[in-house]
């Protein structure tokens, strides 16, 4: 699922941010958020996922309907959501 | 630290049962409690759940079918946009209450089956018949079109049988099994005997890994075990616990919480350390506010082993069992068998 290197850790935060959605759920909302975070990073010219990308990618390209609830599983398992730029 | 709205809340609606288990939590009786919510305060208290952002409730008791205006409250609930489900001992679900359930709305219901067998079962519930009668409701409920689950207590001297229920469970086209640890909280304290040992945990959790591998479809979901988590992560590859396994705990005042039928906020069923009471305080107020669920809320607060624990974010320990043993919300878990090597990720 992932296309270039990730902050290990943050990967981890992620997988446990999703942990508690069903299956079916979480393939298509961990797809998203990763391809976001990916290209996040890339316009910003790093060669890793760090956290405000992922941040970013949850306030920005999930679906408004879902939005709340990833940031608020993000902000759950210890990521700072409310650092990090963007519009919620 | 922003505070997240709740995934689900347990309103326990009444203390009267028809049953009388050996492990029950709300310590339910033949009688409702005096302060118990009438109609409109139990309609209110559903509208501040929703308020708060919550997605789904759970209705429960005592038997949530002793109470007369329960189709009512279901009706409210789904008018007020939660997902709305049920807590059932199944004995009361006839063909025409499960009928009615279905059209007020009720988009599933766990009924408890706490053996593989007739004799298991109507022990631990305190009545002779229970299992038939629960037998004939889930198959009511199956022809009325409602999604349910099968929720067996894992205990001593009975544990092995949760296979078998899993089995039956499959059997009759449950969605899901959700199995709850003992945790002698309410009338359960009377009866400690029935908690596992260590030992028994650990055989159980690789039973539970090994059949949520072997699924496709069916759920498995645990209560009071959180360590299980841990031992997902570190035995199953990434795609499978990715795609076959959820995390059910521990949430107690994090995702989750529990209003008692008489007002009282708990952060969970079996955490009955009280958080606020809903006859003084919104529940809006007690969610955003309550002083138990702000240290619940912070896993840095966590003390010994599970404050160093790399996996506190996900397990934190069975709070409810620390609880229970040792009055704090924030001591290690006694229970817990990891050394300090399996502490680290």
């Amino acid at each position: 699922m992932r296309s270039m290197p990730w902050d290990e850790n943050l990967w981890r935060k992620l997988k446990d941010a999703i942990s508690p959605m069903p299956p079916f759920v979480r393939q298509q909302a961990l797809r998203t958020i990763v391809e976001a975070s990916e290209a996040l990073a890339q316009e910003r010219g790093s060669g890793v996922v760090e956290e405000e990308d992922l941040v970013k990618a949850a306030k920005t390209k999930i679906p408004v309907r879902s939005r709340q609830r990833m940031l608020d599983s993000l902000s759950e398992v210890g990521i700072n959501v409310e650092a990090a730029e963007g519009s919620e | 630290m922003k505070t997240t709205a709740p995934t689900l809340v347990s309103f326990a609606v009444t203390r009267e049962c028809n049953l009388k288990c050996k492990h029950c939590y709300s310590q339910s009786i033949d009688s409702p409690h005096p302060r118990e919510l009438d109609t409109a305060e139990a309609k209110q208290l559903i509208t501040q759940i929703a308020e708060t952002g919550a997605r789904l409730i759970i209705l429960d008791g005592g038997e949530p079918l002793m109470r007369s205006d329960i189709f009512d409250l279901v009706r409210h609930a789904r008018s007020a946009g939660l997902t709305t489900v049920m807590g059932s001992n199944g004995t009361l679900i006839t063909p025409e209450v499960a009928m009615k359930l279905a059209e007020a709305g009720l988009e599933a219901i766990a009924i408890s089956l706490d053996g593989a067998d007739a004799e298991t079962h109507d022990a631990f519930r305190g009545m002779q018949g229970a299992w038939e009668k629960t037998l004939q409701g889930i198959e009511n409920i199956r022809q009325a079109g409602i999604s349910f689950q099968i929720a067996p207590t894992l205990r001593h001297g009975c544990w092995e049988q949760w296979g078998a229920i899993a089995d039956k469970a499959k059997e009759w086209g449950a969605k899901a099994v959700e199995v709850f640890d003992y945790i002698p909280a309410g009338r359960g304290e009377e009866n400690a005997e029935f908690e596992m040992t260590i030992d028994e945990r650990r055989v159980f959790i690789q039973e539970y890994i090994t059949r949520q591998r072997a699924e496709d479809a069916m759920i498995y979901r645990c209560v009071g075990l959180p360590q299980i988590w841990a031992e997902v992560e570190k035995t199953v590859p990434e795609d499978e616990v990715l795609t076959k396994f959820v995390r059910s705990c521990c949430a107690a005042g994090i995702r989750y919480c529990c209003v008692l039928y008489d007002g009282t906020v708990y952060p969970c069923m079996v955490l009955q350390k009280k958080a606020g009471d809903v006859h003084e305080q919104s529940f809006v107020d007690i969610w955003q506010n309550s002083e138990v669920f702000q240290i619940l809320r912070d896993r840095n607060k966590l003390e010994g082993k599970c404050g160093r624990c790399d996996y506190r974010y996900v397990c934190g320990g069975a709070r409810c069992r620390v609880y229970a043993q040792t009055g704090s919300l924030t001591a290690e878990d006694a229970a817990c068998w990891f050394n300090e090597e399996e502490l680290k990720r």
